[in-house]
């Protein structure tokens, strides 16, 4: 269970958005639909396009299991979403051999919008907290709390014009910033590069983002005058999904990489296999699937 | 949706966008391993810890490593109960991940952690990363550690158990027989039934075929601990033959020992009755069972053992368990025609039937004497019944 798994996870599930989607050719009938007329042209008035109903599958994490290279489990995550199949209220970590309960993590919303994690132990004892407060849904601050509910550090976002997020800083518990990190765009959604910075707010680290057809294609590490701490390379199928990412240090020998597996009709990884620098397989993370259907009317 | 306005279903594959699985977000771990690096105090560095875990990126393993070793080097000054908790959480956290990330490279410093530590909880916590990074050469280790727990030495048993549970998370996952020797004997040990039940959960894992250990274990155990071992080889996944081999080795233990203690005997009783079964169930064929099946028909310690040692021979088929089973129909024939009734004649039904069973002709002489030994016409009924078994060979 991480952080970005569960933000990924929770993303898959209040977006909405899909990678496989069922489709239905719809009769003329169809345009009865008046929530259809009000949100496009008419069939009337475009005579030319067709209303069609698809059905949108999507897809939300189940069960991640973690195993050895041999297939042996070791442990496993199970995923509790709402009666609707869209926001994750809960990721339980078990032990494959004894399926004791590791960890749990519970999540609560506001609308759509995590308000709250709580991180709880094996015997469902409050190990920390996080606490999420949002502007126009946007996040805006993170406050993190320990077990006995003492803050321990608080996190905040700041965005441009266009939503992008062009800074966050740490602060610790008294409110001092201890680092912070800038986000600069050139036209793409993603930043091209990031800044970090040290408490004193000198430069410490420079990560410059370079993007292929929109997709991240390299991250370069580096020092604020110019010195290569380390590269990522990601690389896609021709469908534009991830097949891995390798890590190179700033000789260029590989440091570990991963790959992941998809099913031929399918935008989610069925695997995900950790390598380290000499490819040799260290762990696989199995990923299991259930589907929600959306239907939702097009023109064509 | 209105279905009645389906005509037809067709599915697209739209590239991209949610296909990208996980990407890790660097800047996040960079920042994270910064902030602890500046962290000056164990209650700062355990807060950022849990940030830079929490990312999921397998390039921190360095920094763990270095982290977990500093925190060793550092163990000695530790003053305060808060600062001894809050290492001991740090220490714990640290270990998790590099057991999450199957960092097979931490190995020494876990170790290193394990033997610093003081609390049972991280002590087992390390243990049990030994087995996910599947440290293989700490297996001879862990393993005489177990030993040690096992034979309950001096101290505090509620932290030996701790401990012990940690030792059996690691050696379900480093495997080996002498592993599994000492994973056996804890789930047998003197444990509570929570300890003993893991090392239990643990053994199948251990081992697709732990005959030969178990075999180990029925030649130098106590009876308690024979019948157990049998019965965990039974439900291993071993190969067949090896069940039966370990099967006929649990019977001629059962019938070496003797003893004057009840509670032994019923104990060596129910071993051996268990290792007729198996021959039962597994069909056995080997020519091994045949002496030791013999001796428990002679001895006689139990009719359904002895009824059941018959079944037996007569599964097994060969001449030469054709002539052992003819042996005794013979001595039952010849009683029979002396007179000597027997108020329970199970045994001689069962001797007719298992003969019928072995489908082999030299049954036929003994079986067609039956007629002629003054049996009742029910007995002459059932002979014949086992010489048609044979003639449809």
């Amino acid at each position: 269970m991480n952080k970005h798994k569960s933000w990924y996870r929770i993303g898959i599930g209040l977006s909405g958005i899909v990678l496989l989607l069922a489709g239905c050719a719809s009769t003329p009938s169809l345009a009865k639909d008046g929530k259809q007329e009000a949100s496009t042209p008419s069939a009337a008035s475009q005579p030319e396009k067709k209303a069609k109903t698809i059905i949108l599958r999507i897809p939300r994490v189940t069960k991640e299991s973690a195993q050895f290279p041999d297939g042996t489990e070791d442990e496993y995550t199970l995923y509790t979403y709402s009666p609707d199949g869209k926001l994750l209220l809960k990721e339980e970590l078990y032990d494959a051999a004894s399926k004791d309960l590791l960890e749990s993590r519970e999540y609560h919303y506001q609308g759509d919008l995590v308000i709250e994690k709580r991180i709880l132990d094996g015997q469902k004892k409050l190990k920390s907290r996080r606490v999420y407060r949002y502007t126009s849904g946007l996040l805006t601050e993170e406050s993190q709390f320990d077990k006995e509910n003492v803050l321990q550090a608080r996190l905040t976002y700041q965005y441009d014009a266009q939503n992008r997020k062009i800074e966050w800083k740490t602060l610790d518990a008294s409110g001092s910033v201890v680092g912070m990190s800038k986000y600069y765009y050139n036209g793409e959604k993603a930043p091209i590069r990031t800044e970090l910075y040290g408490a004193g707010g000198n430069l410490e680290l420079v990560i410059s983002t370079t993007y292929t057809e929109g997709k991240k294609a390299r991250e370069v590490f580096a020092t604020p005058d110019g010195k290569v701490e380390k590269e990522v390379v990601y690389r896609y199928d021709e469908k534009g999904r991830l097949l891995g990412q390798t890590e190179y240090s700033s000789t260029k020998a590989k440091l570990g990489s991963v790959a992941y597996e998809y099913p031929a009709d399918a935008s989610v990884p069925s695997r995900e296999i950790r390598l380290d620098g000499r490819d040799k397989p260290r762990k696989v993370v199995v990923f299991e699937y259930a589907y929600r259907e959306e239907s939702k009317v097009i023109y064509e | 949706m209105n279905r009645n306005s389906i005509k037809k279903v067709w599915f697209v594959v739209l590239a991209g966008f949610l296909a990208v699985p996980v990407l890790w977000a660097g800047e996040a771990s960079e920042m994270w391993k910064r902030l602890y690096q500046r962290s000056t105090s164990l209650e700062q560095k355990l807060a950022v810890m849990q940030n830079l875990l929490e990312q999921d990126d397998p390039s921190v393993v360095p920094t763990l490593i270095e982290s977990l070793t500093e925190l060793v080097v550092g163990s000695k000054n530790l003053r305060s109960s808060t600062e001894k908790e809050n290492w001991t959480q740090l220490c714990r956290l640290i270990i998790q991940a590099l057991g999450n990330f199957k960092a097979t490279e931490s190995a020494n410093a876990i170790f290193q952690c394990f033997e610093a530590a003081e609390s049972p909880i991280l002590k087992s916590e390390a243990l049990t990363a030994m087995g996910k990074i599947r440290a293989t050469e700490y297996t001879e280790r862990i393993t005489l550690l177990l030993r040690d727990l096992n034979l309950k030495p001096e101290g505090d048993a509620i932290s030996q158990e701790i401990v012990a549970y940690g030792c059996i998370n690691a050696l379900e996952k480093l495997k080996g027989n002498q592993a599994y020797k000492q994973v056996f004997l804890a789930s047998r040990g003197w444990y509570s039934k929570r300890i003993k039940d893991r090392a239990s959960a643990a053994l199948p894992l251990m081992s697709e075929d732990p005959t030969e250990v178990l075999a180990e274990l029925l030649r130098e155990s106590p009876p308690e601990m024979k019948l157990q071992a049998l019965q965990t080889g039974l439900t291993s996944s071993a190969p067949q033959e090896k069940k039966i081999s370990l099967a006929v080795l649990a019977l001629e233990q059962g019938l070496l020992e003797q003893t004057g203690d009840v509670r032994q005997q019923v104990q060596l009783g129910s071993l051996r009755s268990n290792a007729i079964n198996a021959l039962i169930n597994l069909q056995s064929k080997f020519p091994a069972s045949l002496a030791p099946l013999r001796k428990v028909i002679e001895l006689n310690y139990d009719v359904n053992e002895r009824l059941n040692a018959v079944i037996a021979l007569g599964i097994n088929g060969s001449d030469e368990a054709t002539k052992i089973l003819s042996t005794f129909l013979d001595q039952q024939n010849q009683r029979q025609l002396r007179g000597t009734q027997e108020a329970d004649n199970r045994f001689t039904i069962a001797l007719i039937r298992a003969l019928g069973m072995t489908k082999n002709p030299l049954a036929r002489p003994v079986l067609q004497a039956v007629e002629y030994s003054n049996y009742t016409p029910a007995m002459v009924k059932i002979s014949k019944e086992a010489l048609q078994q044979i003639e449809q060979k």
